[in-house]
C-alpha cells in the first residue's frame, strides 16, 4: 500500500502537465515552440534557472507559514496580508538607518512583528469568541492588503517614482546575490534552513509535540493539561511571522523597495505549497519549487512565444484541485479534514 | 438620497445574496463550498459570451446557469470519489478560473482588459409608471429581469429549505450516519445541494455581467468571498443569509460613494465593505456567545 501512497502525487503532477500543454497547444499559435519553453525554459541558461530557483523563495516562506498553523490544526488564509502588509511596514522602517546591519536587522524585525500582530487577531477572535479562524484571518488579511496598498500610493510613496512604490533601500542593505546574473539570493538558503529547523522542532521539541497533540485531538490536549489557547494563538502568530519574513526578504532580496501587489498571490499559492508537501516542511523547498518551475515556465514561454502567462494561474489551480486527492486508497487520515 | 442610497443597495447585495444562498446549500450538509468566487467569475464570462455569440440575454443566462453546475458538480466528485479535501479543491478552482479566464477572453475575444459587448441585448427593465414619485416609488420600480429573477430565487430558496429534500440536506448536515441509517440517500441530497449552489451562483455571475454587457477579469472583486461570509453567518436561514448580504450590499455601496464624493483614498473605500462585514460579524459572534453563557436575554 506504501508505494501506492507515493504514486498519488505523481498522478497530480502528470495531470498538470497534461491539462497545461492541452491549454497551450489551444490557446498558443505555436504550440511547439510554447510547450518547449514551458516545459524546458527554466533550464535552458544560468540566467532562467536561477531566476526559478529565486521566485521559489517565497512560497517556501509561505508555504511554511501554512504549515506552522496547519501544524496545530488551524487554518490561516490571510497569508497574502502578512506577506504583503508585513513586508511593506518592514521595508518603511529599515529605511530611516542607514547602517546596513541594523537596518537588515529592524527589517526583519519589525516586519515580523506586523504578521504576528495581524495573525494573533483573528486567533485572538477565535480563542475568545469562538468566531470562525478561516473567516477572521482572510478578512484581517485581505483589509491589510488595501492598507498596504494606501500607505504605498499614500504616504510612502517615493515621489520620483513613477509607480506605487517605496525609495530604494541601500545596495549594502540588499541580501548577496549567488549566482549572479540572475536575481537569486541568500535568501534561498535561509528558506531551505528554515524548512530543516521547523521539521526539528516539530519533531523533537515539547512544542512540536504540544502542536501534534493539539492537531490530532484538542480535547485529549486539554485533558492533559496543554493550554490549547495558548498553542493556538503561538501557532498563528508564529505562522504570520513566517509569512511577512518572506515578504521581506523579497524585497530585500529581489526587489530592493515595496512595490505596489509586488505579492500577487504568494500567500494562496504558499497554501498549495504546504499541502502538495504533504506539510511536511523539509518537502515544501521543493514543492515550491515546482509551483515556481510552473511560473517562470509560463513567463518564459510567454517572453519567447506570445503566450498569456496567465497559463501558470490555470496550472496551479489544476495542481490544488488535486493535491488532497487519493488516486490508490481507499481512505486515510487527514488533519486539514476535521476543518473544511 | 438615503432611498437612492437603499435602492442602489438592493441592486449590489443581489448578487452577493444569491451566491451567498447556494453557498448557504452547500453549508446545510456540512461541506462549505469554497469555489463560490470562481464559479461566479466562470458564470460571468460564459454569460456574456454566450449572450453576444447567440445574441439572447435568456441563452446567456442559461449557458453561465449550466458551465457553473458542471463546475460545482466536479468540486463535490472530487470530494466524494476521491476523497479530496473539499476547502482546497474550491481554493484551487478559484485560482484555476482566474487564470482560465483570461486565457478564454485573450485567445477568443483578444483582449484581457475590460471587453465590452456592444451588440448584446438589452435587459428588459420593469418600470412602474406609478404617479407617486416618492420614496417606495423608488424602491420598488427599475430592476431588470435578471434582478427580478434574483429576487424570486431568494424567495425560492425560503421555500427550499421547508421541502422535504431541504430537511434532508440539513438531517445530513447535523449527522451524516444517522441520516445514511435513516435511509437517505446520503449522495443524492449533497449533489442536489451542490447542483443548487451552482445554478444560485450561475445567477449570481450573470447578474453581474449581463447587465453592464461588459466583462473584466477582476469582476467578482471579492464579492464570493463576502457571500461565503453572509452564508457562514447566515447559517440554515435563507433570510438570515439574506439579512447579512443586504449589510454587505449596503457597505458596497457605500464604499462606492466614498470614492465618487469624497476625498477618501480609493484603497480605504475598497476595504469599507471588508471591515464593516468584519465588526457586523464579530458583532453577531459576541452577542450569541453572551447569549449563550446567560449575560441577557
Amino acid at each position: 500500500m506504501r508505494s501506492l501512497k507515493i504514486l498519488s502525487p505523481i498522478v497530480t503532477i502528470v495531470v498538470a502537465f497534461g491539462a497545461s500543454a492541452a491549454i497551450l497547444r489551444f490557446v498558443s499559435p505555436e504550440p511547439r515552440e510554447t510547450l518547449w519553453w514551458f516545459f524546458v525554459g527554466p533550464f535552458s541558461n544560468v540566467y532562467f534557472f536561477g531566476n526559478m530557483l529565486a521566485s521559489s523563495v517565497p512560497l517556501i516562506f509561505t508555504g511554511l507559514a501554512a504549515c506552522v498553523a496547519f501544524s496545530a490544526g488551524v487554518f490561516n488564509l490571510g497569508l497574502e496580508g502578512q506577506y504583503y502588509f508585513g513586508a511593506i511596514v518592514g521595508t518603511v522602517a529599515a529605511l530611516n538607518f542607514s547602517n546596513a546591519a541594523i537596518s537588515r536587522f529592524v527589517a526583519l524585525a519589525v516586519s515580523a512583528s506586523a504578521g504576528a500582530l495581524l495573525s494573533s487577531v483573528p486567533a485572538m477572535l477565535k480563542v475568545k469568541f469562538n468566531f470562525n479562524e478561516l473567516i477572521g484571518t482572510y478578512m484581517v488579511g485581505q483589509i491589510f492588503v488595501y492598507v498596504g496598498d494606501y500607505l504605498l500610493n499614500g504616504p510612502f510613496r517615493d515621489p520620483g517614482a513613477a509607480l506605487s512604490a517605496t525609495r530604494y533601500l541601500n545596495e549594502s542593505v540588499k541580501l548577496t546575490r549567488i549566482l549572479p546574473p540572475s536575481s537569486l539570493h541568500v535568501g534561498y538558503l535561509v528558506g531551505i534552513a528554515l524548512c530543516f529547523l521547523l521539521y526539528f522542532l516539530y519533531k523533537y521539541s515539547t512544542f512540536g509535540y504540544e502542536f501534534r497533540t493539539v492537531r490530532g485531538n484538542p480535547r485529549f490536549a486539554k485533558i492533559h493539561g496543554i493550554d490549547v489557547d495558548k498553542v493556538l494563538l503561538i501557532a498563528m502568530s508564529l505562522s504570520g511571522a513566517v509569512a511577512a519574513l518572506g515578504g521581506v526578504i523579497e524585497v530585500l532580496g529581489v526587489h530592493g523597495r515595496a512595490v505596489k501587489g509586488f505579492s500577487h498571490g504568494s500567500g494562496f499559492i504558499g497554501i498549495a505549497a504546504s499541502l502538495l508537501a504533504n506539510n511536511n516542511p523539509p518537502l515544501i523547498f521543493l514543492s515550491a519549487l515546482f509551483l515556481a518551475y510552473l511560473d517562470s515556465g509560463a513567463e518564459i514561454a510567454s517572453l519567447m512565444v506570445q503566450t498569456p502567462p496567465e497559463i501558470a494561474r490555470f496550472v496551479q489551480g489544476i495542481v490544488l484541485c488535486m493535491v488532497t486527492a487519493q488516486f490508490f486508497l481507499e481512505r486515510r487520515e487527514h488533519g486539514a479534514d476535521s476543518i473544511a | 438620497m438615503l432611498i437612492q442610497l437603499l435602492r442602489s443597495s438592493i441592486s449590489s447585495a443581489l448578487p452577493i445574496a444569491t451566491a451567498a444562498l447556494g453557498a448557504s446549500f452547500t453549508q446545510m450538509v456540512g461541506k462549505l463550498n469554497i469555489a463560490v468566487e470562481g464559479t461566479m467569475l466562470l458564470a460571468c464570462f460564459v454569460s456574456v459570451y454566450v449572450a453576444d455569440r447567440l445574441n439572447s440575454w435568456l441563452l446567456g443566462l442559461l449557458a453561465a446557469l449550466i458551465s457553473s453546475c458542471i463546475l460545482s458538480f466536479s468540486v463535490w466528485s472530487l470530494h466524494r470519489y476521491f476523497h479530496a479535501n473539499i476547502f482546497v479543491v474550491g481554493l484551487g478552482v478559484n485560482v484555476l478560473v482566474s487564470g482560465l479566464v483570461v486565457l478564454l477572453s485573450s485567445t477568443l475575444l483578444g483582449s484581457k482588459g475590460t471587453i465590452f459587448f456592444e451588440k448584446i441585448p438589452q435587459l428588459p427593465v420593469l418600470r412602474l409608471n406609478s404617479s407617486r414619485s416618492d420614496g417606495i416609488g423608488t424602491l420598488v420600480s427599475d430592476y431588470n429581469a435578471l434582478e427580478l429573477i434574483a429576487i424570486f430565487a431568494v424567495l425560492l430558496s425560503w421555500i427550499v429549505v421547508k421541502t422535504p429534500l431541504g430537511l434532508r440536506m440539513k438531517a445530513v448536515g447535523k449527522n451524516e450516519s444517522v441520516a445514511k441509517q435513516l435511509g437517505l440517500n446520503v449522495d443524492t441530497v449533497a449533489v442536489s445541494s451542490f447542483i443548487l449552489c451552482g445554478l444560485y451562483c450561475g445567477l449570481a455571475g450573470s447578474l453581474l455581467a449581463l447587465p453592464l454587457g461588459l466583462f473584466v477579469s477582476g469582476m467578482t472583486n471579492n464579492r464570493g468571498w463576502l457571500a461565503l461570509v453572509a452564508a457562514v453567518l447566515g447559517g440554515d436561514s435563507p433570510l438570515g443569509v439574506f439579512g447579512v448580504s443586504l449589510i454587505l450590499g449596503f457597505a458596497v455601496t457605500l464604499s462606492h460613494r466614498l470614492q465618487l464624493k469624497t476625498n477618501v483614498p480609493s484603497e480605504i473605500a475598497f476595504a469599507v465593505p471588508m471591515i464593516l462585514t468584519l465588526l457586523v460579524a464579530l458583532t453577531y459572534n459576541v452577542l450569541t456567545k453572551a447569549r449563550k453563557r446567560g449575560w441577557y436575554r
